[in-house]
C-alpha cells in the first residue's frame, strides 16, 4: 500500500518522514513526530493509535526498537502492521508484520529506516536507501523526497500512484511541541504525486527558508538605491517598503534589519519564477527552514 | 495573505476550518482544532503557536472571545495577526490586527467567523458568510467549501491563488474510529486550489463514506458484461472469476467501504467507467 523513509538529518538533528502510496492523502495518516523526541511512519493495515501512542512512548524515552515492541505486543493485528521509527537518540527501527501484503519489507541504515508493502519488489526500498545515502550532505527535505523519488522510479506501490508527503520536525523543540514542523508538504491525489512533491521543494526553500545574514547586502548607499529603485520608493523609506513588499511575497521569514537577503534581492530583480528555476537546478545548500 | 471560515455546525456536532491563500501549503499552518473543544484559524503574520495554544484554551472550556484575548494580549505582534475561533459551545470570535495588510477584516455571526487579509475587499468575507448560510442542509464540509468558493468568486486574495485546505473535527470520526479528524484535505500548490479542493472532497466522500443502500445497483446480466469487459481492459482477468476480479479491483482502488456483494455502488461504477475510458485504445 505504501513506502516510506523515516530519518534523522546528521547535520541538523531534524527528523522527518517521506511517504508515497496508492491511497488518498497519505500525508494525513502516516507521518507522526515531535521535535526533540522522534518521528515515525505507521502504515500497511495501519492504526492511527500507533501514531500517538508511538509518540508517547518515544517521549517517555523508549528506544525505536522498544517502541516497536510495545506497540505490537498484544496487538492481534500486529502481523498486518508496518512501522518505521527514529528515536531521540537517533536509533532507528523498521518493522514489517508477517502478513503484510507482498512485496513487503524494510531495511535500516545509519540514521534512517525505509519500508514498504504491496510493492513491486525489494528494489523499491533498496533504491530509496541507495539514493538517500548517495545524497549525504544535501539538504534534508530534499534528500528525503529524492529517496522517495528513487522508490517511485524503482516500481513503487504495485497498484499505482496517488499521494505523497514529506514532514520534518526540528531537532529540539523551540515553541510548543506541535509547531516545530519545518517542512510539511502534501500531494493528496495526483497522477504523479512524488514528482509533484519534488517540484514543491524549491518553493519550500524560497517561502519558508531563512535569510543568509553573512551574504546580505546592507541597505545603505548603493544597496539602498538599488532596492529603492526596484520598489519605486525614496531611499529614506526603503526598509519599510521592503518589509511590506516581502510580506506580500511570502518572503517575510527572510527579512533582516538594515539589510536585504540575497534571495530576496534576486526575487525583487528577476522575479519568483527564475529564482525557483535556479533553486531547482542548483539545490541551495543554505537557507532552508530551520 | 489568506481568507478562512471557522465554524461549528450543531446538526452534525462538527467543528471546521476552510482556508485559501496565495502561499505554499496554507493547510500546514492555519487550521487547528479538536472535537468538543473548538477550532482556530491563525493567519496574516501567522503565529503558529496560536493553533495548539488556542486549542488547549478551548479544551479547558474557555469561550472564543476569551481565547482571542488570551492569545493576542501578551503578543507584541498582535497588530499583525489575524485569528478566527469557534469554541466548544459553538460561539465564534475573531481578531484582525490593525497592521494586517489591506484589505483585512472579518465578520462574526453566531457560530461562524470569516476573516481574511490582502483581500480584494470587504465583499469577500460577506460573500463567504452568505454562501455558508445559504448552503444549510448540505454536508458540513461542502458548506465550508461553498464559503471558500464564494470568497474566491468575490475576488479572494488579491495576489492570486496557490493553496487551500479544509479540516473537520467530529467525535470518533476518523478511519478506525480512534481520532476525531473527519476530514483533512490539502491542496498545497495549484493554479485552481479551490476547484481542486472540491474535487478532493468528492473523492474523499467516494473512499470513506459508506454507500447509500437505496442507490445500490443490482449487477444484472448487462452490467456483468460491461463490468467484465472493463475489468478485462484493466487487466484483472474476470474470465478466471468475475467476483474475485471485481474484489481485486475494488481493493486496488481502496473502495472497500463501498463493496457490496451482488451489487455495485453507482459512484464506484462511474469511477470504473471513467478509468476504462482513460485507457488508450
Amino acid at each position: 500500500m505504501t513506502y516510506s523513509i523515516v530519518a534523522v538529518d546528521p547535520a541538523t538533528g531534524a527528523r522527518g518522514v517521506a511517504v508515497a502510496s496508492k491511497a488518498m492523502c497519505v500525508g494525513a495518516h502516516v507521518p507522526w513526530g515531535r521535535a526533540g523526541f522522534g518521528a515515525l511512519a505507521t502504515q500497511a493495515w495501519h492504526d492511527l493509535r500507533y501514531g500517538w501512542e508511538g509518540l508517547a512512548l518515544l517521549e517517555a524515552g523508549h528506544s525505536a526498537a522498544s517502541t516497536v515492541q510495545k506497540l505490537t505486543h498484544g496487538d492481534d493485528d500486529a502481523p498486518h502492521r508496518q512501522l518505521g521509527i527514529v528515536d531521540r537518540n537517533n536509533n532507528v527501527a523498521s518493522y514489517t508484520g508477517s502478513r503484510c501484503m507482498p512485496w513487503a519489507g524494510g531495511m535500516c541504515g545509519k540514521g534512517y529506516a525505509v519500508q514498504g508493502n504491496l510493492l513491486s519488489g525489494a528494489r523499491t526500498v533498496e533504491a530509496m536507501a541507495a539514493r538517500y545515502e548517495e545524497l549525504e550532505g544535501r539538504p534534508f527535505a530534499y534528500r528525503l523526497v529524492q529517496a522517495l523519488l528513487a522508490g517511485d522510479e524503482a516500481g513503487g506501490d504495485r497498484r499505482g500512484r496517488q499521494s505523497a508527503a514529506v514532514k520534518v520536525w526540528r531537532a529540539e523543540p523551540r515553541h510548543s511541541t506541535d509547531v516545530d514542523v519545518i517542512a510539511d508538504l502534501r500531494i493528496d491525489d495526483a497522477a504523479m504525486p512524488v514528482h509533484d512533491l519534488a517540484a514543491m521543494v524549491p518553493r519550500l526553500w524560497l517561502d519558508y527558508g531563512t535569510a543568509r545574514p553573512h551574504a546580505a547586502i546592507p541597505l545603505t548607499g548603493p544597496g539602498a538605491e538599488r532596492v529603492a529603485a526596484k520598489l519605486g520608493v525614496a531611499v529614506a523609506g526603503v526598509e519599510e517598503a521592503l518589509i511590506r513588499w516581502a510580506s506580500e511575497q511570502n518572503l517575510e521569514s527572510r527579512l533582516l534589519p538594515g539589510a536585504i537577503d540575497p534571495t530576496v534581492l534576486a526575487v525583487l530583480e528577476s522575479g519568483v519564477g527564475p529564482t525557483l528555476k535556479h533553486a531547482a537546478a542548483e539545490v541551495p545548500a543554505e537557507g532552508w527552514p530551520a | 495573505m489568506t481568507f478562512s471560515i471557522v465554524a461549528f455546525e450543531p446538526e452534525s456536532k462538527s467543528w471546521g476550518v476552510a482556508v485559501a491563500s496565495k502561499c505554499l501549503a496554507v493547510g500546514h499552518a492555519v487550521p487547528w482544532g479538536a472535537a468538543h473543544a473548538g477550532a482556530v484559524a491563525t493567519q496574516a503574520l501567522a503565529n503558529l503557536s496560536y493553533g495548539p495554544d488556542g486549542v488547549a484554551l478551548l479544551r479547558s472550556g474557555q469561550p472564543a472571545r476569551r481565547v482571542v484575548e488570551a492569545l493576542t494580549r501578551p503578543d507584541k505582534l498582535a497588530s499583525q495577526r489575524q485569528l478566527g475561533v469557534v469554541d466548544a459551545k459553538g460561539t465564534a470570535a475573531n481578531h484582525t490586527g490593525a497592521d494586517c495588510l489591506p484589505w483585512a477584516g472579518g465578520i462574526v455571526d453566531g457560530d461562524v467567523a470569516v476573516q481574511g487579509n490582502i483581500l480584494a475587499g470587504e465583499q469577500v468575507p460577506r460573500e463567504m458568510l452568505g454562501a455558508y448560510r445559504a448552503s444549510r442542509g448540505q454536508p458540513f464540509v461542502r458548506r465550508l467549501l461553498s464559503a471558500l468558493e464564494a470568497g474566491d468568486a468575490a475576488g479572494g486574495d488579491r495576489r492570486g491563488r496557490q493553496s487551500s485546505a479544509v479540516r473537520v473535527w467530529r467525535e470518533g470520526a476518523a478511519y478506525g474510529g480512534g481520532l476525531d479528524v473527519a476530514v483533512d484535505l490539502r491542496v498545497d500548490d495549484h493554479a485552481s486550489p479551490i476547484a481542486e479542493l472540491r474535487r478532493l472532497v468528492d473523492l474523499h466522500h467516494l473512499y470513506f463514506v459508506r454507500p447509500d443502500p437505496a442507490t445500490l445497483i443490482d449487477i444484472d446480466q448487462g452490467l456483468t458484461e460491461e463490468i467484465g469487459a472493463a475489468l478485462a481492459t484493466l487487466g484483472y482477468e474476470p474470465e478466471k472469476g468475475f467476483r474475485d476480479a471485481l474484489a481485486r479491483w475494488i481493493g486496488t482502488e481502496n473502495f472497500e467501504e463501498r463493496d457490496v456483494p451482488g451489487k455495485i455502488d453507482p459512484l464506484v461504477l462511474a469511477h470504473l467507467r471513467k478509468q476504462v475510458s482513460a485507457v488508450p485504445a
